[in-house]
């Protein structure tokens, strides 16, 4: 690692005791902390995490229409973009959409959406729209924005049956999320559960987990996992299916962790710490969940933050292929699957944009997990 | 139209045999090389002559060829085309003008099995065929025909010296092996064959006629034999299957299980095939002749077939080249989106069938840079569905064969709004009826068309199909409800699942919606274990006229809507299968009645009318919206093609009735 | 070595029997009922099936036997190349399977190579140029590399080739091609269509090896032996080439089984939307249409060429770097 290394020990032999700095009295998870907040790109995938957990949340606050709500009278229609300049060149406040009207093309049947300078829709913040109950259980009926008066607002556009791709997409974070996350805890406690018996018992135990291990690992993911889901009975309800496809997801993802458990596991078992509290007559259990775990906590986050966008874009395949999750859940692989013929590229490309969320989401994990890397590897500068 | 000069300059470059004269007399006033339909000569029937007929019109015939197959015939690997030739061709008129031989069509279809029939029917033959104006029925392979007085038997004449493709004789024979030791072979066809008439049978009259006989009137056989039975020719290649057949080899199961089959009628089964474009499925597709305008050249694969034209295709155009003036006919499976990407490009040459109205716009954007067009003749009659009257699972079937439920649900139907959103308002909201039927109202496609949700909701209360605090209905017993509506998008476009699947929430009926293959939705309405089931199509009346089956519950042989046991009950006459209701036994028996009467007589329409109502009052099969162009895409080198079809449909044979053989290639 | 290999081949052999069973009970938890499916599909409509001939599809299909000797059965047939036939297609499923192979071996050879071809180069330029523009761009576009669905890529390439370049897409022939012999017309053809899938297939694998190779660069250019060369006045190309990049391939070349795993996992996807003609959407098409024997057979296809690679992988890696200690 450290090509001085080997040097240092004699040169502190000549130095003065320096003063206790605030680093030598951190805990392990302050130094984390100090460390992950010099990586940029970690931060600002933090930053945009916390915006998809406001997503989640307050997905119904956020978007301006219910998710199934369709608008007859913009079908497929393009993104609209509020502007404060009006087709003179004025200011205007509020900030408006134009209105549009639809008009047939005679001879390609498409029906376009022309503007119509007459008509100025007024958008504003919170704004009132459908009645809805906030996190599940507050009535509420403010939107964070919409239009005034008359009109309506769709920034991502509408599908083939105007349905508001915003709301939507927003809406379809619980569920894509949802996978990632409920995923990653099945790995995790599988992953820590199968790693935790191999690590600890070792001998053949762990050499039957090992094989296993390199066996799931061998074998390539995508295929299996289409073809296990395309085993679902036909007539499980989305919910059940949803359910059946994260653990589908979660039955191959756990084995980094396992191994990771593993041989952190054996690499603890003889150290001091461990020593020590064996000698003043912990059991195994304490010794393994109070002593032996805590101390290599942080690789385990790391594992699971870049299981997260695996899961994820897996599931976002599926549901591409048809074989994943279905309407009426909402996943942003769910609205590419509706988005994924030459047809809508042709005639609808912004019905692509839940692909930029998915990208986005799976940026932020990898910057996040990189970051962690970096801040629970003692070594690393 | 004569032809000019110009264009006999094409002739030269086939091959000049022989030359034959028809019209030995020269008394006669002669007539131009090569009239096209628009100066036809006098004869029986539209836009084609018998050869006695082109005699008596004085139109000298050189019988020509393919240069194609010029090398094989020096080389005595082919006999001359004149001995290739029937004695007695079938001479066609061309819509244009007669064409050059050579080049290739491009075509895709989705996989070896979804969706064929549409290259299929560029090199169809049967029997009879039914002319452009998709009324008149005129020769094909038989030359003429002649029933007898009580429409019992029918006796046609086939071509003499007729051949084929691999040179065999063609004859009587072949027909009455088809009946004799395929549909009626108890090994074979476990279940007696209905589509040719009850009981049908063949006898063989002479060296060139044949009568089909059977035992109940039958006078829409023509009818049939010329539209939707153009897919299943009442004949086979005798002199090739009988080598599989138990009957005439007796080592004919020693060699099926040298080859891996359990016995001669497995072998036979999996090589024979009703549905003649099944036949060239794989490499056996190369043995078995054919008489059809282009034969299987080389082994199919999963991604393309090949066919090659037929050196002993019995048609020749006014001038006396043999046809089919196209070298091969090629074919991609690609799927959807693929296909829609190669029509963009301007990479296939004719596509009908699978060409989604939806891509319009996008088809017609990029006519001009790929050098297509898109004709717009009408299609099928647009998308219907069906609740599974006969539902597998018992608390599913009490809904769905609730009357009130059909009637609710064509009720909380928007049509309007599926016309603007789907049809860019071409289409006409309307009832399930097959389209122009000569015995309707006006109101008939009106029937409970009304966009009204309280009656809707009015009816299903009825039902006792509570609304719980979600305002989703249940069963009348409390417990949930589900329709579960397992679609395909060949049948059902995406949209249209989903603007439905919300007028049924919007009268709370709960629906989960899962998009599967063609093939998958099939049997799946086949075991009866489908909620809801789709078509896209309702007969037209000279289909209805050979099988108003396709009017009575199952509706559809290949995806029925539901029925599927009531069909067998009335097929067994009760033996199997589960009893129908009464309005059901009604139809069948209507539906038995009417084939035996002619067609255009009091009892014809008194039937039809009756079968309408029974439908109607029913609610069967619920009507969206009808009258949907078909957007279909030709090359512009692509010559002799009808560009006013009326109709391209299945039930038609797509584009058989509008004479493919005649296409040929611009240079 | 010898021994190593000898227990690493006998290792391959007992996962491919586990593969095998693998494979087999996934087309055994196909819901719904095999012989009524089968049956079904045998039926012309219409004909009526009754439940005796139903249960003779049962028994010549082996439906009856306790699960271990169908088993049994389906492994026998399938070490003889025998993996039943294809309902869909109506073929035997090795000749189904046979046609689809060499193009999705020639596809993920092809991506293999391209990957290696763009990634080492760009390595260890980033090693070397460390947080130079260079450097920080080709890790910005490896990390999006890394966060593209696949088939998202392939479907906006697929529309813009077609659009903007008027490449006909689909497949790895053009029409006029697919059927033509071999040329150089047709060769070059084969390349303009190898374009798309391989950048696709080979996207998220480049931006990994990308990575590695940076960081097996960066750690060999630290080392002392470096310094000294360079201090020796060894030209700089040269000591780079000689050395730490000589060095800093061994492990990543070694990898190139895991890659090729990598890279035969992704492909039904993207052959499916590219609809090349590969395994994939046979496979994919499989699936739906519940043609059990053929998914069968390609499970254990696609499994059984990700374990050789790992078995390639671990002797190539031993081979090239004998510091390996042989277990």
């Amino acid at each position: 690692m450290d090509a001085t290394a080997p040097a240092a020990p004699r040169r502190w032999l000549f130095r003065k005791p320096r003063k206790v700095e605030r680093h030598d009295l951190a805990g392990q998870w302050q130094l984390m902390w100090w460390k992950f907040r010099r990586h940029t790109l970690a931060m600002i995938g933090m930053v945009l995490l916390g915006l998809f957990v406001l997503m989640v949340l307050f997905a119904e606050f956020i978007s301006p229409y219910p998710p199934f709500q369709r608008n007859p009278a913009y079908i497929a229609g393009a993104p609209q973009f509020p502007t404060v300049i009006d087709e003179h060149g004025q200011f205007r406040w509020p900030p408006f959409v134009t209105g549009l009207k639809p008009v047939r093309d005679k001879k390609t049947l498409r029906l376009n959406y022309v503007p119509d300078a007459s008509a100025k829709w007024d958008v504003g913040l919170f704004v009132k729209g459908e009645p809805y109950k906030l996190l599940g259980f507050i009535p509420a009926d403010r939107r964070l924005f919409g239009v005034t008066g008359e009109g309506f607002i769709h920034i991502f556009g509408t599908d083939f049956t105007g349905l508001d791709l915003f709301s939507r997409t927003i809406h379809a974070a619980r569920a894509s999320l949802g996978v990632g996350f409920v995923g990653v805890v099945i790995s995790f406690i599988l992953g820590a559960a199968i790693g935790g018996v191999a690590g600890y018992f070792g001998g053949w135990v762990d050499n039957v987990v090992m094989r296993l291990i390199e066996f799931i690992r061998s074998i390539p993911t995508l295929p299996i996992w289409l073809a296990l889901a395309a085993m679902l009975p036909r007539d499980w309800s989305p919910l059940a299916t949803y359910i059946a496809i994260t653990v589908i997801l979660s039955l191959l993802g756990w084995t980094w962790l396992a191994r990771t458990v593993r041989s952190k596991l054996l690499a603890t078992r003889h150290e001091d710490f461990v020593l020590a509290a064996r000698l003043s007559g912990c059991s195994d259990t304490r010794i393994i969940m109070r002593h032996m775990l805590p101390s290599f906590m942080s690789y385990l986050i790391v594992d699971a933050s870049i299981a997260f966008p695996e899961i994820l874009l897996a599931e976002t395949s599926l549901s591409f292929l048809g074989l994943g999750l279905r309407e009426p859940v909402e996943s942003w692989g769910v609205l590419l699957f509706a988005a994924q013929s030459i047809r809508s590229i042709d005639q609808a490309p912004w019905l692509m944009i839940p692909g930029v969320f998915v990208i986005v989401a799976v940026l932020a994990f990898n910057f996040l997990g990189d970051g962690l890397r970096d801040a629970a590897d003692p070594y690393s500068r | 139209m004569w032809l000019s000069s110009d264009k006999t300059g094409w002739r030269r470059r086939a091959l000049v045999l022989t030359v034959f004269s028809a019209a030995s007399g020269a008394a006669l006033p002669a007539l131009a090389a090569c009239p096209a339909v628009a100066d036809a000569p006098a004869s029986a029937f539209p836009a084609q002559l018998e050869i006695e007929e082109a005699a008596a019109a004085g139109l000298a015939l050189t019988f020509t060829e393919n240069p194609l197959f010029a090398a094989d015939v020096a080389a005595g690997k082919l006999p001359p085309v004149k001995d290739r030739l029937p004695e007695q061709p079938l001479i066609e008129l061309p819509y244009e003008t007669c064409g050059t031989y050579g080049g290739t069509i491009e075509g895709t279809s989705r996989s070896a099995e979804s969706g064929t029939a549409d290259i299929l029917s560029w090199r169809q033959v049967a029997l009879v065929q039914i002319a452009d104006d998709l009324v008149t029925i005129v020769p094909n392979v038989a030359r003429s025909w002649k029933w007898n007085d009580d429409y019992t038997a029918i006796t046609f004449e086939l071509r003499r010296g007729h051949k084929w493709s691999d040179g065999s004789p063609f004859g009587p024979d072949d027909v009455v092996f088809y009946f004799d030791d395929i549909v009626n072979n108890k090994d074979i066809s476990p279940e007696p064959t209905r589509e040719w008439g009850v009981n049908a049978r063949a006898k063989k009259i002479d060296d060139t006629h044949v009568e089909i006989s059977f035992d109940a009137p039958f006078p829409g056989l023509l009818t049939y034999m010329a539209t939707s039975g153009s897919y299943f020719t009442p004949f086979a290649p005798r002199h090739y299957f009988e080598k599989l057949h138990g009957a005439y080899n007796a080592n004919a199961d020693a060699e099926a299980k040298a080859a891996g089959y359990e016995n001669w009628t497995k072998r036979f089964d999996d090589v024979w095939d009703k549905w003649m474009d099944a036949q060239t499925l794989t490499a056996t597709g190369l043995e078995i002749p054919t008489l059809e305008s282009h034969v299987l050249e080389l082994e199919p694969t999963t991604e393309q077939r090949l066919f090659k034209a037929n050196p002993y295709y019995f048609k020749v155009d006014s001038s006396g080249q043999q046809l089919p003036y196209i070298d091969r006919v090629h074919e991609r499976f690609l799927n959807a989106d693929l296909q829609l990407l190669a029509i963009l490009n301007g990479e296939i040459d004719f596509k009908a069938q699978g060409t989604s109205l939806q891509n319009y716009p996008t088809m017609q954007e990029s006519t001009e840079k790929s050098g297509y067009e898109i004709l717009m003749p009408a299609g099928a009659s647009g998308p219907i569905l069906a609740f599974n009257i006969t539902h597998k699972d018992p608390k599913l079937r009490a809904i769905y064969s609730d009357l009130r439920f059909r009637q609710a649900i064509s009720h909380a139907i928007n049509r309007e709004e599926i016309n603007q959103v789907s049809y860019f308002d071409l289409g006409t909201p309307t009832q399930a009826l097959p389209p122009a039927l000569s015995f309707s109202k006006p109101e008939d496609s009106k029937y409970m068309i009304e966009f009204d949700l309280d009656k809707a909701n009015a009816l299903l209360d009825e039902m006792g199909m509570k609304k719980g605090a979600d305002g989703v209905r249940t069963f009348p017993d409390g417990s949930p409800f589900t329709i579960l509506w397992e679609y395909s998008s060949q049948f059902a476009a995406p949209e249209f699942v989903k603007l439905m699947s919300d007028y049924f929430k919007s009268v709370g009926l709960n629906v989960n919606t899962k998009e599967q293959t063609s093939e998958a939705t099939r049997e799946n309405a086949k075991s009866a274990i489908s909620d809801i089931n789709t078509e896209w199509d309702i007969p037209y009346e000279p289909t209805l006229i050979a099988d108003v089956n396709l009017y009575t519950p199952y509706y559809s042989e290949i995806s029925p809507l539901f029925g599927v046991g009531w069909r067998q009950w009335a097929n067994s006459k009760g033996a199997e299968g589960e009893e129908p209701p009464a309005w059901a036994k009604e139809m069948y028996t209507l539906a038995d009645e009417w084939r035996t009467v002619l067609p255009g007589t009091p009892r014809y329409a008194e039937i039809g009318r009756r079968l309408i109502d029974l439908n109607l009052e029913n609610m069967t099969i619920i009507g969206t919206v009808g009258n949907i162009p078909k957007p279909i895409i030709v090359k512009g080198q692509l010559h002799n093609v009808k560009h006013d079809m009326p109709v391209v449909h299945f039930n038609y044979g797509y584009i058989y009735p509008y004479r493919p053989e005649q296409w040929f290639r611009a240079k | 070595m010898t021994r190593f290999f000898t227990r690493r081949l006998l290792y391959t052999l007992a996962t491919l029997l586990l593969v095998s069973f693998v494979s087999f009970m996934i087309i055994q938890a196909a819901p719904g009922d095999f012989a009524e499916i089968y049956a079904a599909k045998k039926a012309d409509s219409g004909a009526v099936i009754s439940a005796a001939e139903i249960e003779e599809v049962r028994r010549e299909l082996g439906l009856n036997l306790p699960w271990y000797a169908q088993y049994g059965r389906w492994l026998k047939n399938a070490l003889q190349g025998d993996f039943g036939q294809s309902w869909t297609w109506r073929r035997p499923v090795g000749e189904v399977i046979g046609e689809r192979l060499p193009l999705t071996l020639t596809i993920a050879f092809a991506t293999l190579f391209f990957m290696y071809a763009v990634s080492v180069p760009i390595g260890v330029y980033s090693a070397v140029r460390r947080y130079s523009f260079g450097d920080h761009a080709a890790s910005f576009i490896g990390y999006l590399s890394l966060a593209i669905p696949n088939f998202l890529l392939a479907l906006v390439l697929m529309y813009l080739s077609q659009k903007h370049f008027g490449q006909s897409v689909g497949g790895l022939f053009s029409p006029q091609y697919s059927l033509a012999p071999w040329s150089w017309d047709k060769f070059v053809d084969l390349m303009q269509h190898l374009i798309v899938p391989v950048i696709v297939l080979g996207m998220a694998g480049t931006a990994f090896l990308i990575r590695a190779m940076r960081a097996a660069v960066l750690d060999e250019l630290d080392k002392m032996y470096v310094l000294s060369a360079k201090a020796s006045g060894l030209s700089p190309m040269q000591l780079l080439l000689r050395y730490p990049v000589r060095i800093a391939l061994v492990p990543i070349a070694a990898t190139l089984g895991w890659r090729l795993t990598y890279v035969i996992s992704g492909a039904p996807i993207v052959g499916v939307v590219l609809s090349l003609p590969d395994m994939g959407p046979l496979f994919l098409g499989s699936l739906l249409n519940q043609d059990m024997p053929l998914a069968g057979a390609l499970i254990f296809l696609y499994c059984a060429l990700t374990i050789i690679g790992t078995f390639l992988s671990d002797v190539l890696l031993v081979a090239l770097d004998p510091r390996i200690r042989l277990e």
